[in-house]
């Protein structure tokens, strides 16, 4: 155990001095709030382009009422409208424009459904979002022209309406936040665990190959598993500290990006989600103790961990997209159990007990397990002199 | 003391040791000599513990390197063929890293680093990081690692392998030095001055057998030559061409 110590202790300080692990830690802090300040910036630029809008408008002379209706909306400025409205769109001069025909009047007058047309390019999001609100503000409009129509001949409008839906959301609006937006927070940690120790993992195994030095170091009288443990321990406290900075760096920009996310845990939900985040970075380093010594080289090992890189990713899509609904196996898994605990913790909802011991014990055991095998196998011949 | 007695190690179709068999005693320099390829380094893989073999026993100092190789490591100082350091760390620290793996107390291994930084002459780059060295520097900083815990039983592959002049007399006078310490020292070379220039004993490799052993006159004398360069050739001749 003393010789583990003393592993740790060399690769730590040779992972300090070097450069690549810096870059990786640099890297890992800063991809968060960046990702965060664009989202941000591009959701509250939607927001404020819809609630100030233009509104091209072409024959404008043939719907008056209709016009002038549209004039009197809030955060609506109708302007006059390209000669060529498709086109106009399809180049990006306008996000969308509205057309009435000719015989809009005409149709009108006689209780015909009055067409009127909207170009927009769905695959644009200010464009979808625009057309979203005029659509709606259009449908308002025939509503209300509906129901004059109705009074003016004596029938109360309420006789076309038999049905009045009302959605009583269950879903809380911090839970639901939680699960859109923040889905990036469970991401963003667990990758900065899954990658933490990735430099000293693979420097300290698959460079000791590549360089040659584990033969030597082999000869010292010290068994292997010790050698493992102590590179493990250097390449965990790596990925633990990452997690670490992840965290406060989460902490940081929801306090001082209010709107990005509006949501603000406590301090208690903060420890919990370190709780869970630590074991799991522990077992993402033994995983890269096992690849590392799979690995001939640095570049190899590297080229390992691009396979497995999918990992964290695959928890994220599954929640996002409902692939899985959370259940007491969940906790079972690794990285999944722990992202959706990550969310809950975030989302204000309960995390029993058992489940943040359950998690982070498979997770340990796991990286028991792991270890033991990269230790068996860093000794064979194969590994020893193969290069 | 070193006892081998019939190793054997292939790999795939390949014999690359069949059927070795020596000694390196103590207060001794015992010398494995043969052509490139001629197993050198597999056998003395299998000497350190590192590899197994198919066949045959080693002994340090009467500890079964195979079924008790901690202790016999503990008993050994090797040199592995692979020259390499760790090169974000200092001459010094690559020392000090292994010392501390053997578990030997800090104020005696700094005692013995101070001892060698004198007797190798390696205070001008000791405490710069190893990624800067020269091939001469770099091997007497690993040839000191090795012999930190001053073992009885030295084993060095190809030590003055690419050395000049000055770093090969500084290798030789350390291992008399080691001799005069009553180690066992075995070290292999395929340079024939080398080895009968310093060794007591000579084991002759070639095509992974023993071809000849003993004293440099007893060879001279089994292959029938007055030059011990003609002997090896002549004694490692046939093989070689056949492999």
């Amino acid at each position: 155990m003393r010789s583990a110590g003393v592993v740790f202790r060399k690769e730590l300080l040779d992972g300090f001095r070097d450069r690549r692990a810096f870059i990786a830690v640099l890297v890992s802090i800063s991809i968060f709030p960046i990702v965060m300040l664009v989202m941000g910036r591009f959701a509250e630029g939607i927001q404020d382009e819809l609630r100030n809008m233009e509104l091209p408008v072409a024959g404008q002379q043939n719907a008056p009422a209709l016009v002038e209706w549209l004039a009197q909306q809030p955060g609506l400025e109708l302007t006059p409208a390209p000669e060529d409205p498709e086109s106009a769109v399809r180049n990006r001069e306008a996000d969308l424009v509205l057309r009435i025909p000719a015989d809009y009047e005409e149709r009108f007058a006689e209780g015909r459904p009055a067409e009127v047309e909207l170009v927009a390019d769905s695959s644009r999001t200010a464009g979808g979002a625009k057309a979203g609100r005029v659509t709606r503000l259009l449908e308002s409009y025939g509503q209300e022209v509906a129901a004059l129509r109705l009074v003016s001949r004596g029938i109360s409008p309420m006789l076309v309406r038999p049905l009045a839906v009302e959605r009583a959301e269950v879903f809380s609006t911090r839970r639901r936040r939680a699960f859109s937006a923040l889905g990036f927070i469970p991401f963003f940690l667990l990758m900065n665990a899954f990658f933490g120790g990735m430099q000293i993992a693979s420097d300290a195994i698959a460079g000791e190959r590549e360089r040659g030095s584990i033969e030597a170091l082999l000869l010292n009288a010290v068994p292997a598993r010790f050698l493992i443990l102590g590179k493990w321990a250097a390449a965990a406290v790596f990925a633990v500290f990452l997690t670490l900075l992840g965290i406060g760096t989460c902490v940081l920009v929801l306090r001082f990006m209010p709107g990005a996310l509006n949501i603000s845990p406590s301090v208690t939900d903060w420890f919990l989600v370190a709780v869970t985040a630590i074991p799991l970075a522990l077992f993402c380093s033994a995983i890269q103790v096992v690849l590392s010594t799979y690995a001939k080289s640095y570049k190899e090992a590297q080229t390992y961990f691009g396979y497995v890189a999918f990992l964290p990713m695959i928890p994220f899509f599954a929640v996002t997209f409902n692939w899985v609904e959370q259940g007491t196996w969940t906790a079972f898994i690794p990285i999944l159990g722990q992202h959706l605990m990550i969310l809950n913790v975030m989302a204000g909802e309960a995390v029993a007990a058992w489940e943040f011991a359950l998690a982070g014990l498979i997770a340990l055991g796991a990286a028991a397990a792991l270890l033991r095998f990269a230790s068996g196998l860093f000794v064979r011949e194969s590994v020893v002199f193969v290069r | 003391m070193i006892r081998v007695s019939g190793l054997r190690k292939t790999f795939g179709k390949v014999i690359a040791v069949d059927d070795v068999s020596f000694a390196a005693e103590d207060g001794a320099i015992t010398g494995l000599l043969g052509p490139n390829g001629a197993g050198k380094s597999t056998t003395l893989r299998m000497l350190y513990g590192l590899m197994a073999p198919e066949a045959g026993e080693v002994a340090v100092d009467g500890v079964d390197v195979q079924r008790r190789t901690m202790a016999a490591q503990e008993r050994i100082g090797a040199l592995p063929d692979t020259h390499a350091l760790y090169p974000r760390l200092t001459g010094r620290e690559n020392i000090r890293y292994f010392a501390r793996l053997r578990g030997i107390p800090a104020d005696v291994t700094e005692g013995r680093l101070d001892e060698f930084v004198r007797l190798l002459e390696m205070a001008d780059f000791v405490d710069r990081r190893a990624k800067g060295y020269s091939h001469g520097e770099r091997s007497r900083v690993l040839l000191a690692r090795a012999l930190i815990h001053e073992p009885r039983n030295v084993l060095l592959d190809e030590p003055t392998n690419g050395l000049d002049v000055m770093s090969t007399r500084r290798m030789r006078d350390l291992i008399r030095e080691l001799r005069s310490r009553g180690c066992a020292v075995l070290f292999s070379s395929h340079i024939m001055q080398e080895v009968s220039l310093l060794c007591d004993h000579i084991v002759i490799v070639a095509a992974g057998r023993v071809v000849a052993a003993g004293s440099p006159d007893a060879i001279r004398e089994a292959a029938g030559c007055e030059d011990l360069e003609d002997a090896f050739v002549r004694l490692t001749g046939p093989q070689q061409e056949a492999a």
